[in-house]
């Protein structure tokens, strides 16, 4: 089997902050296989609400995969209850990955609030490769921030409120630091739609490519229901593209993001 | 040794009566990544159509109280794609493969099942006269008695394979849209497809997916899909494959009781996609405790 499903034993469930949480979870085969944009599906035994959960691969530590998620509905407040060595039913890799191409001069990470998720983990795939990285994190707050440093690479914080960083939007900082950064540049981005929706016609001016990490509701995860389905940028002929199985990368390019 | 066959005719019998129900496991690829799709008596692939279809603008899924809705649309690579791209890992499929077949008209019917008539390792066809998410064809095929029957006679002319005719549950009498089926020729019907259903948001007042009214799975539809096979086994002689909300083995053993030879697993592939292992275990284990040595001696056998 390509996809591992199977119990897996929590190593670590820690508040970082406010409604942060990192959830450590021993999945060797996970751990060995996976790619930075991949994703499990966490598996709840709830008759009530029925569909496993997507959540972003963070970081590979050994045979430990992290996750980072907030609570914001039932199912992620029932998570942060879970305490260590609890069994919990998960399904993975799943889903594409980020392209890298190591030819490029600049990598630019882009997270929105929770979206940072993903880009730690490949924060730490370009590191590995001698990449010049650089991070933008954007949140409502400073509470709503995982890290408010970052000795590995360059960092650069945005909040809404101005409690931390700049005060305003990620993509509104990014495009104030854009001139300082080296050409030619790559973005990857995940976080809410109208951030990754922002970034698609910033880049667009700039001629640049943006990936961006794409979340729907899915049930499946994995191909079996077409549910996840988003429109492609195609104007000859619609066509659409499942977010779990063709994604959940994609360039910005090709896709309808807020549609 | 516990017997977990399951004999549709003398020709079609299933080593167990475990089968997918179409749309919740590809074509039977996609679930193998996951599965050994070994673990099932047969494999119903998702609805083929003859040319390949794009399916349903998002919204296609939501969650609703124990179960979902969607409208997909009918998604799906079409009758020549799935020859030229599924063949080769299908064949090695020892249990039996079911191609469901939904057409627009009636002639698209009759023409994919002409395509797939010589392929000797398709075992049977189910055609599908239920989905409630596509404008043309679909549901109107398995609400009027007529076209039902009409439909059915033609396949049955054309074919030798295993026939199954799976139907909605948003008619007024099931039992007696079986029992035209039964007259028409087909060797099993299988049922319930969907329910209609819809949700709203309540706070944007659009509908929650694309096409207002999708159609409803999941274990929330479980007690009625029962009635059904119920209202359906008084009707016709032919073999029943209960469809709707199963998600463990009792669920499985309430379905035989209740007239089902054999069931479709389908939502419980996204709440859990080795729910097939499990129900195996399952119903070995129901056996024993009740001193059956073949599980199909319980079909029917609810003290009605």
């Amino acid at each position: 089997m390509d996809k591992h499903y199977f119990f897996s034993r929590i190593v670590a469930n820690n508040r970082v902050c406010d409604k942060l949480f990192t959830m450590q979870l021993k999945a060797p085969e996970i751990a060995r296989s996976s790619n930075p944009g991949q994703f499990i599906n966490i598996y709840f035994q709830n008759s009530a609400k029925i569909f496993p959960r997507p959540f972003s691969i963070s970081q590979i530590e050994e045979d430990i995969i992290y996750i980072r998620y907030k609570v914001i509905g039932s199912q992620t407040s029932k998570m942060s209850e879970w305490k260590k060595n609890d069994k919990v039913r998960i399904l993975g890799p799943l889903g594409n990955k980020f392209n890298i191409n190591s030819e490029i001069r600049s990598h630019i990470l882009v997270g929105g609030g929770i979206g940072s998720a993903p880009l730690f983990y490949l924060r730490d795939a370009l590191l590995e490769k001698d990449l010049d990285v650089q991070f933008f994190i954007g949140a409502a707050n400073r509470d709503e921030h995982y890290v408010l440093e970052d000795k590995s690479c360059i960092l650069k914080l945005a909040t809404d409120d101005g409690s931390i960083g700049w005060h305003g939007t990620v993509t509104e900082l990014l495009q104030e630091e854009w001139p300082k950064i080296e050409q030619p540049a790559v973005i990857y981005s995940c976080g809410p739609e109208p951030m990754l929706e922002a970034l698609k016609k910033f880049a667009q001016k700039n001629n640049t490519e943006v990936q961006v990490s794409m979340e729907k509701i899915m049930a499946c995860g994995n191909g079996l229901c077409q549910g996840c389905a988003v429109r492609t940028e195609d104007h000859i002929e619609q066509d659409y593209v499942l977010v779990c199985k063709d994604g959940p990368i994609f360039k910005a390019k090709d896709i309808i993001i807020d549609d | 040794m516990i017997d977990l066959s399951t004999k549709l005719n003398q020709d079609f019998i299933l080593d167990n009566p475990l089968m997918t129900a179409s749309g919740t496991c590809g074509y039977g690829d996609d679930l193998g990544e996951v599965v050994d799709i070994e673990n099932y008596g047969g494999i119903v692939t998702k609805s083929l159509s003859l040319k390949p279809r794009k399916g349903n603008p998002p919204p296609r899924i939501v969650e609703t109280p124990s179960g979902m809705i969607n409208s997909i649309g009918l998604a799906n690579i079409g009758v020549q794609s799935f020859l030229e791209e599924k063949k080769t890992g299908l064949k090695k499929y020892s249990g039996k493969l079911i191609v469901n077949i939904a057409g627009e008209t009636q002639d698209e019917f009759l023409k994919i099942a002409e395509i797939l008539e010589n392929e000797s390792w398709i075992d049977g066809y189910e055609i599908n006269v239920s989905c409630p998410n596509v404008k043309k064809g679909g549901i109107a095929f398995g609400t009027d008695a007529d076209v039902l029957y009409q439909l059915t006679a033609k396949i049955r002319e054309q074919t030798d394979k295993y026939l199954i005719i799976k139907l909605s549950p948003n008619v007024t009498d099931i039992g007696s849209l079986a029992l035209r089926a039964q007259q028409a020729g087909a060797d099993a019907v299988s049922l319930v497809n969907t329910f209609y259903g819809a949700a709203i948001d309540i706070h944007t007042r659009k509908p929650k997916i694309n096409s207002v009214i999708g159609g409803l799975s999941g274990p929330a539809i479980k007690p009625a899909a029962i009635a059904k096979v119920i209202q359906t086994a008084q009707k016709v002689d032919i073999p029943i494959i209960g469809i709707g909300g199963i998600t463990d083995g009792a669920d499985v053993i309430e379905f035989m009781l209740a007239g089902a030879s054999a069931v479709e697993l389908g939502t419980v592939h996204f709440m859990n996609p080795a729910a097939v292992v499990e129900i195996k275990k399952y119903l070995v284990e129901y056996c024993r405790q009740h001193e059956i040595n073949s599980l199909q001696k319980i079909i029917g056998k609810a003290e009605i």
